[in-house]
C-alpha cells in the first residue's frame, strides 16, 4: 500500500507494528493519540475556563487598578487552579493561526467558549506573541506582575517577545513563559501536510459514499441492514471533523450528478456534524446526529429514479409519492437490524426533516409538537446542500445566495436561531463559493474565519487573475489581512457561478 | 505503544493479523518482565472481582467500592515502576508478553471473550491513567456484557464514545456493509481523488456535462465564455449580501441553543418516536406495515414498563387507545391487533411484578401505577383486587380503590365477583368503591352488609345507601333504625334528616309511642326529634306542641326529657305555629321546660334579626 506520510512522519520508537506505518488511518490515529497523552483529562476539562480567566485578567488589568478586587479575585482563583494541577503538569496555551492548543493538544472550541478564546488570541496577536505557559508554584503577586508587563508591552516594538522576556526576567517571573508566533507548518502536531490530510479526508468521504450506497441497495433488495455498521461510517466522519474542524465542510463541495442521493446524504451528514461540533455537541451526540443526517432521505430508496429525476412538473400522484419519502424512511429505519437510542434520532429526523419550524411542510401530523433539535439542524443542512447542487430540474445556487434565500424564509421554514448559528459556522461566503474580488481576481473560498468580525473576509485561492488567466498553483490569500490604516486589503464584491467560469470547485477546496 | 481502532476498510485480513505482532519467547523474559507480569496478574484479578461485583450490586455498594479501590491501588503501584500495561486479548485469555495474566472458565463473565468477540485485540493502559478512566472501562465492560435491547453497545463503539486518553485499544472489525468490497471502494476513491486533484477547469461543455448536469443550464441560456470582472454596483453588493442581523450570535442566543442540547431527555424522545410511529400508523393502509409499526410501538411500551416509567407508558397507552377507537370505525382487524398489545401487558406475572417493585414507592410512583392500570382496562381487576387484599400501604390502597372505581364502571360484574375479601379494611374499601361507582346492583350487597357486626362499617353502609336513595334503600335504612347500636341508629336518623323524605316519618313516629323510647338516652331522643323536625317541618308542629304541653305524663324526669326534645324540635321548625307552641310552653310550671322554650324563642328571634 502506498504511503503518503512516510517522508514526513516517523512512528514512535517503541512501535512494534510495522504495518501501522503503511496505513494512513492508523498513522493519523496515532498522531491523535500522541498529542492527547500530554494533556490530562482534568486539565482538558478546565482548559476553556482557564483561558477565559487569563483573558479576564488581561481585560480587567486594562480597565482597573491592579489592587482592585475585580482583579484580585480572578487572579487568586487562577493561581489556585494552576497550583492544583497534577505534579509535573503545566498549562500551556498556544495560538497557531486560527487554532488554539493546550499543552500541544488542539482545543475544541464551541460557541460558548469562542469569544473569550478569540479575544485572548487577539491580545497576543497584537503583541506578536503566540502563547504562554503557566507553571505550578506561581504566586498571585508574580502573576500580577506578569499581567501588568504584558498589558503595558509596547506593541510597536520590533521584537515585543524579547522585550517581554527581558522585563519578566527583571521582575523575577519564573513561573510564566512567553512564546512567539508559530506558523501551522512549524507546529509539531501538524507535520502531516495539508495535502495529505485532504487526501485522507476525501478517502474517508468516498468510503462513506460507497458504504451508504451499499446500505441503500441492501434496503432496496429487502436485505437486513446492520445499523451498527452504518454508525461506524459516521464515526469515521466525526473523527475527521474533530481532527479537521469546520474545514471538513469543504468535502461537501463534492457533488455528483449521477449519484445525487448518496452524495447528498453524505454531504448533509458532514455539514450536520460540522455544525453540531460548532454548537458544542459531544462525540457521541455528533455520531447520533451524523447517523440521523446520513439516513434522512432513506425513504427515497423506495421512489423510482424516474420520479426522483423528473425534469417536468410532478403529477399529483408523483408528488404524493415524493411526499411519502419521510414515512417510507421511517419504515425502512425501523426494519433495520437493532433498536436503540440511535434509532430514535434517525426516525425523528427522517420523519421531520421536511416539516417546517412553523409546522408547515410534510408529512401532515395529527399532533403538533416541537421538532427535534437534530431535525432542525438537518433541515437546514439538507436545504443548503440540495439548493447548492445542480439537479436535472434545477441549477446549482451559489452558496451565499442560498443562505440569503434561506434567511428570507426564516420565520416560516427554519429555526431562526439555528439558521443564524449555521451562517456563523459556514460563513457568509461558505467554503466553495466562487467570488469576484475587489482586485478583479476570481477566487474560491477555501476557509472561513470563525470570528464574526471576519465573516466576510475568508481565505481564498485565486483561480484567475484580473485578466482572466488561470493561475497554477493558485495562490492563497487571507482576506482578513489589513493595510496599515486598518482597512482590508482585498474584499469580496460578489459571488459568481462556477459554471460561468468553468471552474471545478472541489479541486481548489480539497487539493 | 499507541493503539487505536484500525478499520478493515483500510487494510486486509493479513495486515490485521500482522498488527497484533509477535510475543517474546518466555525464556527471553527479563526479571523486570516477570515482575510486570506478576503485577499485571494482580491487576487483572482485581479487575475481574470488580467487574463481577458490579454485575451483582449497585456501584455504591460497599463491596464494589472496596474492589474498585483495590484495583486503582494496584494500577497505581504498577505505574510507579512501569510506563505502560499492554495487554493482548485472545479468545479466552488475556496475556502480557506472551504470558497469561487472566483466564476464566465462565463464559458469560470471561472478560477476554467479551472483548475478543467484538474485535478487541489489544488494550494498553498508560501511566497517569485517572480513576475515572479505569472505572469508565469497567462500566464499559459491564454494558457490553449486558447488551440486550440496545444494539449499539459493541465495545469498539463504547471505546470510541468514551474517548479515553490513557486507555488505548486496537481492534479489528468489519465495518463495511454487505456487498461492499474494500479494494473496489479503495480503487474507486482513488479514482475520484485523482479527478479532483487534476481537474481544475472544464475545457469544454462536454467535459462539464460529463461531470455535472448539463440540465443545469436552461434552454437557450448561454454560458459566460468571456471573462468579466466588471465590479458590481454598490447597490448590487448591498442587495446581494446577507443581512448583518444574521451575522453575530449574542451570548444569550448561544446559551439558548446549548440549553436545548442539555435539556434533552432520552425518555421523552422515545415518546416522541412513539408519537411519530402513531402518526404513520394512523394513515397506514398496508397491514404488513401496520403490524411492523405496531411491533415497534410495543417495543417502546415494553421499554418504558421495564424501566418502570409508567407515566410515559400511560401516555402511550392513552394514544394507542385513541388509535383503537379510530380503527374501530374503519378496520376491526387493526383495532383488534392494537388491543392485543394492551392485553399482552396485562398478564398476571407482569402486573404482579409491577406491584412487587412499585408498591413501596412514593406517592408519585403509586399515582403513575394507578394511571397505568386504568389504561390497561378491566382485565386487570382481578390482580388489583388481589393486591388490595394484600397491601398494607394506605397510599397504595387508596390508589387501587380509585383504579377499581374507574375499571368497575367498565366491568361491574367482574368487580363484584373479584372484590370478595372479607377483612374489614377490604370491606371498607369495597363500600368506598361501590359507592363511587354508583351502580344500583351494589344495593343487594349493602343490604347484607348492614348486618355487619362492626358499627363503623354499618355507618359507611348507611352513607352509601343515602347515595343510592330509593324506596328499597329507604326501607333498608328505616328497618335499620331497630339496630341495637345507638350510634348506628343516630347515623340513620341524621341521614334521613338530610334526605328529608316525608315518607320516612311513618317509620320514625311509631318509635315515640313505644314504651322503650322513654328508656333511650337523651342524646338519641334529641336525634329522633331533630330528624322529625327536619323531615316533617311545620306539619308536625301540632303533634310536637301536644308533646310539649302534655301535663299528664307519668315519669316526670323522663317525660321532661321528651318535652325538652319537642321544644328543641319546635325551635328547629321555626315557623309562626311553632313559635306559638313555644310561647305556650313558657306558661308551664316546669322550670326546665320554660327555660328551653325561652332559649329556642331567642334563637328564632336572633335568626330573624
Amino acid at each position: 500500500m502506498a504511503n503518503e506520510f512516510d517522508l514526513e512522519f516517523s512512528l514512535p520508537e517503541k512501535s512494534q507494528d510495522l504495518a501501522l506505518q503503511e496505513d494512513p488511518a492508523a498513522i493519523a490515529a496515532i498522531m491523535g493519540e500522541k498529542k492527547k497523552h500530554a494533556l490530562s483529562k482534568a486539565l482538558l476539562s478546565r482548559s476553556t475556563s482557564l483561558i477565559s480567566n487569563v483573558f479576564q485578567l488581561v481585560r480587567t488589568a486594562q480597565i482597573h487598578d491592579l489592587n482592585n478586587e475585580a482583579f484580585r479575585a480572578p487572579l487568586e482563583a487562577f493561581c489556585k487552579e494552576i497550583n492544583s494541577l497534577p505534579s509535573e503538569e503545566e498549562f500551556q496555551v498556544s495560538f497557531v493561526e486560527d487554532l488554539v492548543f493546550v499543552n500541544e493538544n488542539r482545543l475544541k472550541t464551541d460557541l460558548g467558549s469562542f469569544l473569550s478564546i478569540k479575544n485572548l488570541g487577539k491580545e497576543l496577536n497584537s503583541r506578536s506573541l503566540g502563547g504562554f505557559t503557566f507553571r505550578k508554584g506561581i504566586a498571585a503577586e508574580e502573576l500580577k506582575h506578569f499581567i501588568q508587563i504584558f498589558v503595558r508591552l509596547d506593541q510597536k516594538l520590533d521584537s515585543p517577545l524579547d522585550a517581554l522576556r527581558s522585563q519578566m526576567e527583571s521582575a523575577n517571573i519564573i513561573h510564566v513563559l512567553a512564546e512567539g508566533v508559530r506558523k501551522m507548518n512549524e507546529f509539531e502536531q501538524m507535520r502531516v501536510s495539508k495535502e495529505d490530510r485532504n487526501k485522507f479526508a476525501m478517502k474517508t468521504y468516498f468510503h462513506a459514499i460507497s458504504s451508504y450506497k451499499a446500505i441503500m441497495k441492501n434496503i432496496q433488495n429487502s436485505k437486513f441492514v446492520d445499523g451498527k455498521k452504518a454508525k461506524k461510517i459516521v464515526q469515521n466522519l466525526v473523527d475527521l471533523c474533530l481532527e479537521e474542524g469546520a474545514s471538513m465542510m469543504g468535502l461537501s463541495t463534492i457533488k455528483d450528478f449521477d449519484e445525487y442521493t448518496y452524495n447528498h446524504s453524505v454531504n448533509v451528514c458532514i455539514l450536520s456534524i460540522a455544525f453540531g461540533a460548532k454548537l458544542g455537541l459531544d462525540k457521541k451526540q455528533l455520531c447520533e446526529l451524523g447517523a440521523a443526517a446520513l439516513f434522512h432521505d432513506l425513504g427515497k430508496t423506495h421512489i423510482s429514479v424516474n420520479v426522483l429525476n423528473k425534469t417536468s412538473k410532478f403529477t399529483d400522484e408523483e408528488w404524493e409519492m415524493m411526499k411519502a419519502h419521510p414515512v417510507l424512511g421511517v419504515k425502512a429505519l425501523l426494519r433495520m437490524k437493532g433498536f436503540s437510542e440511535s434509532t430514535i434520532y434517525r426516525v425523528l429526523v427522517a420523519f421531520e426533516h421536511h416539516i417546517g419550524f412553523d409546522g408547515s411542510g410534510y408529512p401532515l401530523r395529527q399532533k403538533d409538537r416541537p421538532l427535534h433539535f437534530y431535525s432542525r439542524i438537518v433541515s437546514i443542512c439538507d436545504t443548503f446542500d440540495a439548493m447548492t447542487t445542480a439537479r436535472v430540474y434545477q441549477k446549482a445556487m451559489r452558496p451565499d445566495e442560498c443562505l440569503r434565500l434561506m434567511s428570507k424564509t426564516v420565520a416560516k421554514r427554519y429555526d431562526p436561531l439555528l439558521l443564524k448559528a449555521f451562517v456563523n459556522t459556514v460563513g457568509v461566503f461558505p467554503v466553495g463559493t466562487l467570488v469576484q474580488l475587489s482586485s478583479g481576481e476570481v477566487a474560491v473560498v477555501i476557509e472561513t474565519h470563525a470570528d464574526a468580525a471576519f465573516i466576510r473576509q475568508p481565505k481564498v485561492k485565486i483561480a484567475m487573475d484580473k485578466g482572466g488567466q488561470m493561475l497554477q498553483p493558485p495562490p492563497i490569500v487571507d482576506l482578513s489581512e489589513t493595510t496599515t490604516d486598518g482597512k482590508f486589503k482585498t474584499s469580496i464584491l460578489k459571488s459568481l457561478d462556477p459554471k460561468d467560469y468553468r471552474i471545478h470547485i472541489p479541486h481548489y477546496v480539497l487539493t | 505503544m499507541d493503539d487505536r481502532t484500525i478499520r478493515s476498510v483500510f487494510q486486509d485480513e493479513s495486515e490485521k493479523t500482522a498488527l497484533v505482532g509477535q510475543d517474546p519467547v518466555e525464556a527471553n523474559l527479563t526479571p523486570e518482565d516477570h515482575e510486570k507480569i506478576r503485577q499485571a496478574r494482580d491487576i487483572m484479578q482485581a479487575l475481574s472481582k470488580t467487574f463481577k461485583s458490579l454485575r451483582l450490586y449497585a456501584s455504591e455498594n460497599e463491596l464494589v467500592v472496596r474492589f474498585r479501590k483495590e484495583l486503582a491501588d494496584r494500577i497505581e503501584r504498577y505505574f510507579e515502576q512501569f510506563e505502560a500495561l499492554e495487554m493482548r486479548i485472545r479468545q479466552t485469555q488475556i496475556t502480557l508478553l506472551g504470558q497469561p495474566i487472566y483466564r476464566s472458565q465462565e463464559e458469560s463473565e470471561n472478560l477476554a471473550q467479551i472483548l475478543y468477540n467484538d474485535g478487541l485485540r489489544r488494550i494498553t493502559l498508560h501511566a497517569g491513567i485517572p480513576q475515572d478512566e479505569i472505572f469508565g472501562f469497567i462500566d464499559l465492560l459491564k454494558k457490553a456484557s449486558e447488551r440486550t435491547l440496545d444494539y449499539d453497545h459493541d465495545i469498539v463503539t463504547l471505546f470510541w464514545e468514551k474517548d479515553f486518553k490513557f486507555l488505548t485499544h486496537y481492534a479489528v472489525e468489519e465495518i463495511l456493509p454487505e456487498g461492499v468490497n474494500a479494494s473496489e471502494i479503495d480503487a474507486l476513491a482513488e479514482e475520484q481523488i485523482e479527478k479532483i486533484a487534476t481537474l481544475n477547469f472544464y475545457a469544454d461543455d462536454e467535459a462539464l456535462s460529463q461531470f455535472e448536469s448539463s440540465f443545469a443550464f436552461e434552454e437557450g441560456e448561454k454560458r459566460q465564455d468571456i471573462f468579466d470582472n466588471t465590479p458590481p454596483s454598490e447597490e448590487t453588493v448591498l442587495k446581494t449580501h446577507l443581512a448583518s442581523s444574521f451575522l453575530a450570535l449574542d451570548p444569550a442566543e448561544i446559551e439558548k441553543i446549548q440549553e436545548q442540547i442539555r435539556n434533552e431527555s432520552v425518555e421523552d424522545l422515545f415518546l416522541d418516536m412513539a408519537d411519530t410511529i402513531m402518526e404513520i400508523i394512523f394513515h397506514e393502509r398496508s397491514f404488513d406495515d401496520f403490524r411492523m409499526l405496531a411491533e415497534n410501538l410495543e417495543k417502546i411500551l415494553q421499554m418504558f414498563i421495564h424501566s418502570y416509567d409508567l407515566h410515559r407508558a400511560t401516555e402511550m397507552l392513552k394514544r394507542i387507545q385513541f388509535l383503537i377507537d379510530g380503527y374501530k370505525q374503519t378496520s376491526a382487524k387493526a383495532a383488534e391487533h392494537l388491543e392485543t398489545i394492551i392485553h399482552r401487558l396485562a398478564t398476571p406475572e407482569k402486573i404482579r411484578g409491577l406491584f412487587t417493585t412499585l408498591s413501596q414507592g412514593d406517592l408519585g410512583t403509586i399515582a403513575n401505577l394507578g394511571q397505568f392500570l386504568v389504561q390497561l382496562g378491566p382485565s386487570v381487576i382481578p390482580f388489583v383486587c388481589e393486591e388490595l387484599e394484600k397491601t398494607e400501604s394506605n397510599d397504595l390502597r387508596k390508589q387501587l380503590c380509585d383504579v377499581l372505581v374507574v375499571l368497575g364502571k367498565k366491568d361491574f360484574a367482574l368487580l363484584l365477583e373479584k372484590l370478595e375479601g372479607t377483612s374489614e379494611k377490604t370491606i371498607r374499601n369495597k363500600i368506598y368503591i361501590l359507592t363511587r361507582i354508583g351502580d344500583e346492583r351494589s344495593v343487594a350487597y349493602f343490604r347484607k352488609l348492614i348486618q355487619h357486626p362492626n358499627a363503623a362499617i354499618k355507618q359507611m353502609v348507611i352513607a352509601a345507601l343515602a347515595r343510592f336513595y330509593n324506596p328499597i334503600t329507604r326501607d333498608i335504612l328505616t328497618q335499620a333504625l331497630h339496630d341495637e347500636n345507638p350510634a348506628v341508629r343516630i347515623a340513620i336518623l341524621r341521614t334521613l334528616a338530610q334526605l328529608k323524605d316525608a315518607r320516612t316519618l311513618d317509620a320514625i313516629l311509631p318509635f315515640l309511642n313505644q314504651a322503650a323510647f322513654h328508656l333511650k338516652p337523651l342524646a338519641e331522643k334529641r336525634e329522633f326529634f331533630s330528624a322529625l323536625a327536619l323531615i316533617g317541618g311545620n306539619s308536625l308542629t301540632e303533634s310536637l306542641g301536644n308533646i310539649l304541653l302534655n301535663q299528664n305524663l307519668k315519669d316526670k324526669e323522663k317525660d321532661d326529657e321528651i318535652r325538652l326534645c319537642a321544644a328543641e324540635a319546635l325551635g328547629l321548625i321555626s315557623t309562626a305555629d311553632s313559635v306559638k307552641m313555644l310561647k305556650a310552653g313558657m306558661k308551664t310550671k316546669r322550670k326546665a321546660i320554660v327555660e328551653t322554650c325561652d332559649a329556642q324563642l331567642r334563637k328564632i328571634l336572633e335568626a330573624q334579626q
